[in-house]
């Protein structure tokens, strides 16, 4: 095992170990911190994996302006530390709840675990292997000609959210 | 590449844009109710542009931006029926949110057309990124549009938050399936995953990404048990949000089940039909028996919705041209069938409620709401001389005969599963008919008296449903010939 | 034109049309329309069947293409009618006989406001519309589509009387029991598409041997349990008597005349697949004469007239699918005809009392009423008569045409015979026994006795004319050994040509008139006794309730079919759906939402985000259990 796959399984568990801090942390701050650091570990696997472009874009636009704006609102709105009550009803859901979720992650691991090697191999046959400046330009061909469309899609699930987000989350401003 | 093909989804953004300007200019104390009018109009411009285009009739279709944009026929019909699906929601909003004094009517309508927008990329996806892309901005959609009563009613706002919720955990485990997917085959383009299906090996991570995209494609399709949304949600959402959710929502879901499943993952049909049918049979059990003690008319016919859901299914399953054929007249028919009844019972809840009971005597009252309703429902339970009837005819046909064909036993066994449950919705549907022709009206019950007032909107949408629910019904024959042809 | 197409379409229109504008146009108009439309079509039909009548026997076959239906790449279906002697006779039957009691409803619903009065003639319109679908259908789809057009008028009909919760609940067993039967008739549709690529009879039926015999045996008993759920043969009879709320006219048009013989109807135009499978056969002959006996045995004890006149249609409906089982689907047919005749007889004589006594149908507070209504009651016997099959009339005729069948016929046995004989003893029995309790003896019921009065002229004309008919219509098929002049089997031969050897003369003469003194003694002895029981001053009706015995127990609770309907189908259907509801909706998963005060009480926990996220919770949890599921079916199944 080489140092590439032991920081593989760092990142892949920090990434995970963070989520679960985000949804388990009350305090909204920290929890938009530990997002941070989540989205960073991502940023660290998507450059392990030869995709640094999308190692950096993810440092930029997620983990620094978006997360900027998050913790903006945040800290605007005043949001301070949603229920204190348990999430859970008795230790009956906790124990279901546990083993649901083991039993699904089994099941994927499962799955995943007996990938067919073989089956990785066309996956790089086209084109050549990106790296470097080359990367960039195969990301911007993908993003304005395949991709104009999804693009534009997403401009308008932007949109979309932002009017969402207005219509369900305004509800302190509206009294 | 040919820019010019998603014409349609151009003209739907451009009447967004026109929602949100005149939302933007006009001062804040003018009603939007015109917006309703304006929505109505726009969409009947696309759908006119819509029936106008022919369906290529030619192999190699007409796709635009490398593939990921395709213009074939199934993706012609369907946005056909989302877009008029969009046009009697606007038709039935306009005076629904009026008398509710909705302050969000503006971003309502702009959220409709969005979501419109949304679905009909949705159809025409031709690769699984779109897909996505697609599917999440109608959910983001969807999730405030059932929201949008907040602050009149409790349960719109909590309903919206659990379908956001729920919604993304199904998200969750359709993305997983498709990076198993493209891990697996190295594509994401649909046209390229089914020339990889044709010749490639099952092993064990496909089969568990083929239960993941089924199990992400079945909340979409809300069958069960990725329904447990359904109920809840419908009940709680503005009437006409409901009405558009259950018939574009679903039409869309059914798309994109042909698509990914017959379609492209069409090679595996061995593994995933088995899959399909589970859920189906728990679909058709379940939500027929479920639908039979329920009080409040909106979630009797969200169990309804359920049920329908597990029928449209049936088609996929088969996976032949005529399961194909019989699951878009299918659809068609519900889309106008489930429509009319939405409508009947938003107007008959504004003066008696929520609860079944509310349209006792509407027999007397409203004999022509009464009417609607009872040809709606019974056109779901696929009684003639409505088109349900011939819709679930083609279908269970589709399904035996593909059985029999293809050696399927199973199949067999669920079209007979289906028959019979469908034979137990009549229960439910029959109490509907009952309240309105056979109860008498509660003396005391407020708002029984006089006959239910029918704003301009909303006979536009009855005439049309209703007109629809009759064609379909008594000569089905044109509509086949252009279902055909868009099928090719 | 066609002609046809008038008599089709034309009740329709006029259904269309008094439905809507019928409570605007007065009650007489909205009548007159009615009848006149169902008189107008019986001309055109008359018209139809005469001009048929004139072809060469060999080519009497009339296709009518009305419109394409669909036209699928591989399949294509028509609205296309067929004319032939078999339909011939049902249109016959179902625009003359409807058009009498059109006439006689005229007078029963005058007491209804002009609205419910135009209502009623727009269904019963409509149903006549249907029912003709239903025999001039020319393939498959057509006719299942009139199938359930039937049964859609059926429903509204018997649930007529707004507010009457038991005719709700009788119309909508009704529907749901023929929609039992007709999951088989749907599922044999289906396996005849897909053997023959085609729904049109003239494409199946005379090639009906190519289907394999096991495949003939399933779609022949799936055919039979369309035609058993319509025909109201047991175990699918229980709809028929509580469909006896609706009115009078209903039940005497569609609950005996006509729609109940749609099964009949469908076995006699499907014969070519029924003669491929002998076990098919059995089972409609078998179903039939226990049928037939089953339900006499319970009409024997039945205290409401009604009642007794519908266990008595289940009855002869039996002969009727007992005829067609063994092979004699003349003779079955033979009796569909003149059992239309005498059986809507009965059900207006019935309706004729009961509106006379304003509403009573319990025959233990009736009896002598003949002194007061004397047409009713000599029509009444004639059609009782035909009924026992007293000799010389037309019920004599057609029912010992069936005995004789199932003793000698192409498919004969001792045992259905001996089950046919049985009931008919029986049948004579409760039709002396109604007549009897009804108009003779003693009154038992003074004050109602004194208040009885004759029914009007539109009621009395077609109780006379339907009299007449029911006497006239058993010349039409007198017994082989007196006459050669059989203009029923005649007309009806081209339709049965295919079949083999016609077996009258496996019969001889003597067995014939021996069979037939038999059936007279039995009429003649049970008659008597029933006279005996029954017209002295205590007459022996027990109480309601009051089981003299245990095999009169189980008699009066129509051996428990609905019992036992009640207790495993329909409460173990409730029963899980109310566990659903209660347990999984309700309590386990969100059952808040059902009612705004609910909502309104939670909202509190809502907005602290506890009690809902919770259920939320469980929400997510059922979608990962059904991922889990679906992962491990997958797994387990392509390991």
């Amino acid at each position: 095992m080489g140092l590439r796959e032991v920081l593989l399984a760092v990142f892949a568990f920090g990434a995970l170990a963070f989520a679960l801090a985000v949804v388990s942390t009350r305090n909204t701050v920290y929890a938009a911190l530990e997002f941070v650091a989540h989205l960073l570990c991502l940023a660290a696997l998507y450059c392990l994996l030869d995709a640094p472009l999308l190692g950096v874009l993810q440092v930029m636009v997620y983990a620094g302006a978006i997360m900027v704006l998050f913790l903006f609102a945040v800290m605007m709105l005043d949001i301070q530390e949603t229920g204190r009550e348990s999430a859970f009803q008795g230790p009956g859901q906790v124990a279901g709840a546990l083993l649901l979720a083991a039993l699904l992650f089994a099941l994927l691991v499962f799955g995943a675990d007996r990938f067919p090697a073989a089956a990785l191999a066309p996956a790089a046959a086209p084109g050549a292997p990106g790296v470097g400046a080359d990367n960039v330009v195969r990301v911007a061909r993908a993003l304005f000609e395949r991709g104009a469309l999804v693009f534009e899609a997403v401009g308008v699930l932007l949109l979309t959210a932002v009017v969402a987000v207005m219509v369900m989350a305004k509800r302190r401003l509206e009294n | 590449m040919n820019l010019a093909l998603p014409l349609p989804e151009y003209g739907v953004l451009g009447l967004a844009l026109v929602v949100l300007l005149y939302d933007l200019v006009v001062p804040e104390r003018v009603s939007r109710r015109a917006l309703g009018w304006v929505c109505a109009l726009g969409f009947a411009g696309v759908l006119a542009l819509l029936l106008r285009s022919d369906a290529p009739q030619v192999a190699p279709v007409p796709t635009a931006f490398g593939g990921m944009y395709v213009a074939d026929g199934l993706a012609l019909a369907f946005k056909t029926l989302i877009v008029a699906a969009a046009m009697l929601a606007s038709l039935a909003s306009l005076d629904y949110l009026e008398a509710r004094g909705v302050r969000w009517q503006g971003e309502y309508y702009l959220l409709l057309t969005l979501v419109t927008f949304a679905l009909m990329c949705l159809v025409s996806a031709g690769d699984l990124l779109t897909l996505y892309v697609a599917l999440e901005l109608n959910s983001i959609g969807f999730y405030a549009l059932v929201a949008v009563l907040k602050g009149r009613s409790l349960t719109s706002s909590e309903a919206g938050l659990k379908y956001l919720i729920l919604g993304a955990l199904s998200s969750a485990l359709l993305l997983y399936g498709i990076s198993l997917l493209y891990g697996l085959s190295g594509t994401v383009s649909l046209a390229g995953l089914a020339a990889w299906a044709a010749g490639a090996a099952r092993s064990p991570a496909l089969v568990v990404a083929l239960a993941l995209v089924a199990a992400g494609l079945a909340f979409k399709m809300s069958l069960v048990p990725f329904h447990m949304w359904a109920p809840d949600v419908y009940q709680a959402a503005p009437t006409p949000v409901t009405a558009f959710l259950s018939v574009a929502g679903k039409t869309a879901a059914l798309a994109l089940l042909v698509r990914v499943l017959d379609a492209a993952l069409g090679g595996f049909i061995g593994v995933w039909d088995k899959l399909l049918m589970v859920l189906m049979a728990a679909t058709f059990v379940w939500a027929n028996l479920g639908a039979l003690k329920q009080r409040d008319a909106k979630r009797l016919m969200a169990y309804s919705s359920v049920a329908q859901a597990g029928y449209l299914a049936i088609g996929v399953a088969a996976g032949s041209a005529l399961g194909l054929q019989a699951a878009l007249f299918y659809a068609l028919v519900y889309v106008f069938t489930n429509v009319a009844a939405f409508q009947v019972l938003q107007l008959v809840a504004e003066s008696g409620g929520p609860e079944l009971s509310g349209l006792r005597g509407l027999g007397r009252r409203s004999p022509g709401l009464a009417l609607i309703l009872a040809a709606a429902v019974l056109s779901l339970a696929g009684i003639p001389p409505f088109g349900g009837f011939f819709g679930k005819f083609y279908l269970f046909a589709a399904g035996v005969r593909e059985g029999i064909v293809a050696g399927r036993s199973w199949l067999l066994a669920l079209v007979g599963l289906a028959v019979v449950m469908s034979i137990v919705s009549l229960f439910y549907y029959l109490i509907l008919v009952k309240q309105m022709y056979i109860e008498p009206a509660d003396p005391e019950a407020p708002g029984t008296g006089g006959p239910v007032a029918v704003p301009l909107g909303a006979r536009l949408v009855l005439g049309v449903c209703a007109a629809m629910i009759l064609w379909t019904g008594l000569y089905p024959s044109p509509i086949l010939a252009w279902i055909r042809q868009a099928l090719f | 034109m066609n002609p046809l197409l008038v008599v089709l379409f034309l009740p329709l229109a006029t259904a269309v049309f008094n439905r809507l504008f019928g409570a605007r146009l007065g009650k007489g108009a909205a009548a007159g329309l009615a009848c006149a439309s169902v008189l107008v079509a019986f001309a055109f039909a008359a018209d139809s069947v005469l001009g048929l009548a004139a072809l060469p026997a060999a080519s009497r076959q009339v296709l009518v293409h009305v419109y394409d239906l669909l036209d699928l790449a591989s399949f294509r279906v028509g609205f296309d009618l067929l004319l032939d002697p078999l339909s011939g006779m049902m249109i016959l039957v179902v625009t003359g006989i409807g058009f009498l009691i059109h006439l006689y409803a005229v007078g029963y619903m005058h007491e209804e406001d002009a609205g419910e009065y135009a209502r009623f003639f727009a269904y019963v319109n409509f149903f006549v519309f249907s029912m003709l679908t239903l025999v001039l259908a020319a393939n498959f789809l057509v006719i299942f589509t009139g199938w359930e057009l039937v049964g859609v008028s059926s429903y509204l009909l018997i649930g007529f009387y707004r507010g009457k919760t038991s005719a709700a609940d009788a119309g909508k067993k009704a529907f749901i029991v023929n929609r039992v039967g007709d999951f088989g008739f749907l599922m044999a549709i289906f396996l005849i598409w897909n053997a023959f690529g085609s729904l049109d009879f003239s494409a199946v039926l005379p090639h009906a041997a190519a289907l394999s015999p096991g495949m003939a045996t399933a779609v022949g008993l799936l055919l039979f349990m369309g035609a058993a759920g319509k025909s109201a043969q047991g175990p699918l009879h229980v709809w028929l008597p509580d469909a006896m709320e609706g009115p009078t006219p209903v039940s005497a048009l569609i609950h005996a005349a006509t729609m109940v013989t749609a099964g009949v109807f469908l076995v006699a135009r499907c014969h070519a697949i029924f003669e491929l499978s002998p076990l098919a056969l059995g089972v409609v002959a078998w179903t039939g004469a226990l049928t037939a006996f089953l339900a006499a045995t319970v009409a024997m004890v039945q205290v409401d007239i009604k009642r007794v006149w519908a266990y008595s249609t289940v009855s002869q409906l039996g002969y009727m699918v007992l005829g067609v089982g063994v092979g004699a689907y003349t003779a079955g047919l033979f009796h569909l005809l003149t059992h239309a005749f005498f059986k809507a007889l009965l059900f207006l004589a019935a309706g004729s009392v009961m509106h006379a006594l304003h509403g009573e149908l319990d025959m233990r507070r009736m009896g002598g009423l003949w002194r007061k209504m004397p047409l009713t009651c000599a029509t009444m016997i004639v059609g009782a008569a035909c009924l026992a099959g007293v000799p010389l009339t037309s019920g004599f005729f057609s029912k010992d045409e069936i005995l004789l069948m199932a003793l000698r016929g192409p498919h004969a046995d001792f045992g259905l015979w001996l089950l046919g004989y049985l009931g008919a003893a029986c049948t004579a029995f409760y039709s002396g026994r109604l007549i009897f309790s009804v108009f003779f003896g003693k009154p038992r019921d003074h004050h109602a006795y004194e208040h009885a009065h004759e029914s009007p002229w539109v009621m009395g004309l077609p109780l006379v004319l339907l009299a007449v008919g029911s006497l006239a219509v058993g010349l039409l098929g007198l017994p082989g050994f007196l006459t050669h002049w059989q203009p029923f089997t005649d007309w009806l031969a081209p339709v049965f040509a295919d079949l083999k050897a016609v077996p009258e003369a496996s019969a001889s003469r003597a067995l014939v008139l021996g069979l037939m003194a038999l059936y007279t003694g039995t009429v003649a002895v049970l008659g008597w006794i029933a006279w005996r029981l029954y017209t002295g001053e205590a007459a022996a009706h027990p109480a309601d309730g009051e089981a003299t015995s245990a095999l009169h127990r189980l008699l009066w609770n129509k051996y428990f079919f609905d019992e036992a309907y009640g207790f495993v189908f329909v409460r173990a259907l409730l029963g899980y759906s109310r566990w659903l509801w209660r347990w999984v909706d309700q309590g386990l998963v969100d059952g808040t939402v059902n009612g705004v005060a609910a909502a309104a009480q939670a909202a509190g926990d809502f907005l602290r985000g506890r009690v809902h996220n919770g259920r939320t919770r469980q929400y997510a949890a059922y979608l990962a259990a059904g991922a889990c599921l679906l992962l491990g079916l997958a797994l387990i199944y392509h390991r």
